[in-house]
């Protein structure tokens, strides 16, 4: 018995152990065919994304879209460029991943880059602008075959061209006041040949700004206005352009019939968050005719002072002077007979300043009379009325990154590159910069 | 017993060996094979897009990508053994890194700058090591706390200047910059680190303390002390990481350092060591980790893939590995 029971519960052991080890190896079977699935799948993402001609694809949707103009310029450019154009990879150092002015960026590149014989990759820079985080966006984006850069950031540009010493580099949409400013932390970027300057989001000088805005005050006859704007230390040339503005209400105001009044000793600072609603509570910012935000206002002012205004806490009169542009229908519909009496807009089609100077600096055809990187002012879209704003929406590539309504079409871009026209001047691309090419006028 | 039974029992011996093996290491394994895999990967891989990742530009950029989360790291494994999570860490860099600026401009040399962070490391280490059990709150409170003073501090500091970022005048910072001079300085910080980790009380008790804290103060074992111990060490690997951080461009903005306590972790966890601390703690996780996250950043766009495709790619290596390595053994929550 005792006999019979022992050999029962080997029995039982052999059985659960045999069940144990088939349970396990089932179990270390699936997991094993988990890992190697999931090692499968990176390594096809990998293998697919090493094979893919990252811009073929965006090329061609350009070009689809842009075959009329494409197609006017290929005999153009066949006739006039030369066996020795040299290609490569820009980098583009944007300071956003999303939106109007990211949309239209990419589009204008893949026109321009497939037209001019590059590629290009979207390197995205440090989100604080760091300088450090910046360097290492570049560094880790870099391949053999890149041969230059444009940066809509300037922390660490100095640091850029110190690595890389055959880079050429420019500007987009910012005032490099790190290269320009007093004491900027990449000053010696200046006397660099390798770079090749910047334009910036609009006036460079923050007593343009300021001036700016006051004439459009004066104008629209606000008699109460308050200034809210980003940090000083981030933007220095808005602190400058709320002193102005300040003081050229003062000087006004001397002569004037009846006073403007500024709220307030100094703008209210937005710590890039949108403002407050308790903005509103202030007694100085009661009854305001007017804000004039420093800022992206449409983005960082509008909503508080729409929610205001729903609440009671806001004159339902009181207007809105800014900048920037939010592609939202609403905010559309808004600009020029709504809250936002008028809206400065820097041109994003003034991408085209740092492609033609990278591409003659790149052929090794720098213009002549090019001596040093110097900061261009943007020109501004100024939309004040439904009008404009209705010409923007139907006529611009500014909502849509519509490549077939742009004013820097590739006819017109080409005669300022000199692989095109070996005539072209550095002073024809400022004087060409600065014209109503780049206003609301060219979308009338 | 006769023959067969000898062998099967000596099979069983050694499959269970195999597996008592496999499961002690599993995850040092599966954390070591992610960072091969990856070098393997792209050895094979960049050529055929006619780059090399061992070229010496690559090899030099791949440490400057990684030399200051590694040395953030590895410093931090002794708070994460102890089962905390420090925030202020990225804080502590953009305020270290400004200090030095600042300090090397006014006197011409870095050595007042770096004794004046070492002490201002140990100040916070202090706070941060020991408000948790004094005042019974959460270990991650005093770190939060300790951010949101720092980010004020610097804030105040830029505003004041007038600017978003400062860079050394008359210092020459190229020594920093030498891929050499990084390998050395990081391997000399992991040697000093293990010794401490692996042959000293404090290793031993911070690990302790993770592993179970009532057990560890029944023991005689004084959390306090020793937490600061650990929050002192890891001040100190910051404390140079911030020299490197500054080095690298010989300057400081606003924003240096921003979110560099979410590299840490990224890397800790990566290099498989538990986020609850513990005995599994190890100084090798942090440089795995740094260094596998490192060499994605280099070599993905090397392969053609787009900058903007890194971090989907980087987000999903480190989900499967965080899945391999940091899951329950029943339950899906990680560890």
């Amino acid at each position: 018995m005792n006999s019979d029971i022992a050999c029962m519960s080997v029995s039982y052991k052999k059985n659960m152990k045999n069940f144990k080890e088939d349970f396990i190896m089932k179990l270390l079977g699936k997991k094993l065919l988990t890992n190697v699935l999931a090692v499968l799948l990176v390594l096809t993402i990998l293998t697919a994304c090493a094979t893919e001609d990252t811009t073929t694809d965006t090329n061609t949707d350009a070009s689809d879209s842009n075959s009329q103009t494409n197609e006017s310029s290929s005999e153009e450019s066949t006739d006039t460029s030369n066996d020795e154009t040299k290609g490569g990879k820009i980098l583009f150092l944007s300071s956003n991943s999303s939106g109007a002015v990211y949309d239209f960026n990419i589009a204008f590149l893949d026109m321009w880059t497939a037209e001019l014989g590059y590629t290009y990759e979207i390197v995205y820079g440090d989100g604080s602008n760091d300088p450090a985080g910046n360097l290492q966006a570049v560094k880790n984006a870099m391949t053999n075959d890149v041969v230059g850069l444009i940066a809509m950031q300037d922390g660490g540009i100095s640091n850029i061209l110190d690595e890389y010493p055959d880079l050429y580099v420019a500007g987009l949409a910012t005032d490099m006041g790190s290269v320009y400013g007093p004491e900027g932390a990449s000053a010696s970027a200046t006397t660099n040949d390798k770079f090749l300057g910047t334009v910036a989001g609009g006036y460079a000088s923050g007593v343009d700004i300021g001036k700016m805005y006051f004439d459009d005050v004066v104008q629209k006859g606000y008699k109460k206005v308050a200034v809210a704007m980003f940090p000083g230390f981030a933007y220095p040339q808005y602190t400058i352009a709320d002193q102005t503005f300040r003081a050229e209400v003062e000087e006004y105001n001397k002569t004037a019939d009846e006073p403007i009044e500024v709220t307030g000793e100094e703008g209210t600072v937005l710590m890039f968050r949108p403002m407050d609603e308790s903005f509103f509570n202030e007694p100085e910012n009661q009854d305001l005719d007017a804000i004039v935000g420093l800022c992206a206002g449409q983005q960082f002012i509008y909503p508080a002072l729409v929610s205001a205004i729903g609440n009671g806490l806001a004159d339902p009169d009181t207007k809105l002077l800014t900048a920037g542009f939010q592609s939202d229908q609403a905010l559309i519909d808004d600009v020029g007979t709504g809250i936002v009496q008028t809206l400065y807009l820097p041109n994003y089609e003034e991408i085209f300043f740092p492609l033609a100077m990278l591409d003659n600096a790149i052929q090794g055809k720098q213009y002549p009379d090019f001596e040093q990187s110097e900061v261009l002012d943007g020109v501004y879209i100024t939309i004040s009325s439904d009008e404009i704003m209705t010409n923007i929406e139907e006529n611009s590539p500014i909502p849509n990154a519509d490549m077939s309504k742009l004013s820097v079409t590739l006819e017109k871009g080409k005669q300022f590159l000199r692989r095109y026209n070996s005539d072209a001047t550095y002073a024809e691309l400022k004087e060409f910069m600065l014209s109503d090419a780049f206003s609301e006028k060219a979308y009338e | 017993m006769d023959k067969g039974e000898n062998m099967e029992n000596i099979k069983v011996n050694d499959s269970s060996n195999f597996k008592e093996f496999w499961y002690n290491n599993k995850v040092t394994i599966i954390s070591y094979s992610g960072l091969l895999f990856c070098i393997i990967l792209f050895t094979i891989v960049t050529p055929l897009t006619g780059q090399s990742i061992w070229s010496p530009e690559k090899l030099s950029t791949l440490m400057s990508d990684v030399i200051v989360t590694a040395l953030m790291s590895v410093g931090a494994v002794f708070i994460y053994s102890l089962g905390n999570i420090d925030i202020s860490i990225g804080k502590q860099i953009g305020l270290y890194s400004t200090i030095l600026v600042l300090t090397g401009n006014a006197t011409g040399s870095l050595l007042p700058g770096i004794l004046l962070c070492i002490l201002l490391s140990i100040v916070i280490a202090v706070i941060n090591g020991a408000s948790g059990p004094v005042f019974k709150i959460i270990s991650i409170i005093p770190s939060v706390v300790v951010m949101q003073i720092l980010s004020g501090i610097i804030m105040i500091i830029y505003s004041d200047l007038g600017t978003r970022s400062i860079s050394l005048k008359t210092i020459d910072y190229s020594f920093f910059k030498s891929p050499i001079v990084m390998v050395v300085v990081l391997v000399i910080e992991i040697i000093i680190a293990v010794y401490f980790f692996n042959f000293t009380a404090i290793g031993k008790y911070t690990r302790a303390i993770g592993a179970n804290k009532t057990t560890a103060m029944q023991s005689g074992i004084s959390i306090v002390k020793y937490r600061i111990y650990a929050y002192i060490i890891a001040g100190m690997g910051f404390v140079l990481a911030a020299l490197f951080q500054m080095g690298y461009t010989g300057s400081a903005s606003d924003s240096t350092g921003t979110g560099y306590h979410m590299n840490v972790m990224i890397a800790i966890i990566l290099g498989g060591m538990p986020v609850s601390g513990g005995m599994r703690s190890r100084i090798s996780a942090a440089v795995v980790g740094a260094f596998t996250f490192s060499i994605l950043d280099v070599g993905l766009p090397l392969i053609g893939l787009p900058t903007r495709m890194t971090f989907i790619v980087k987000a999903s290596i480190f989900l499967i590995v965080v899945l391999l390595t940091s899951r329950k053994k029943y339950g899906a929550l990680p560890k």
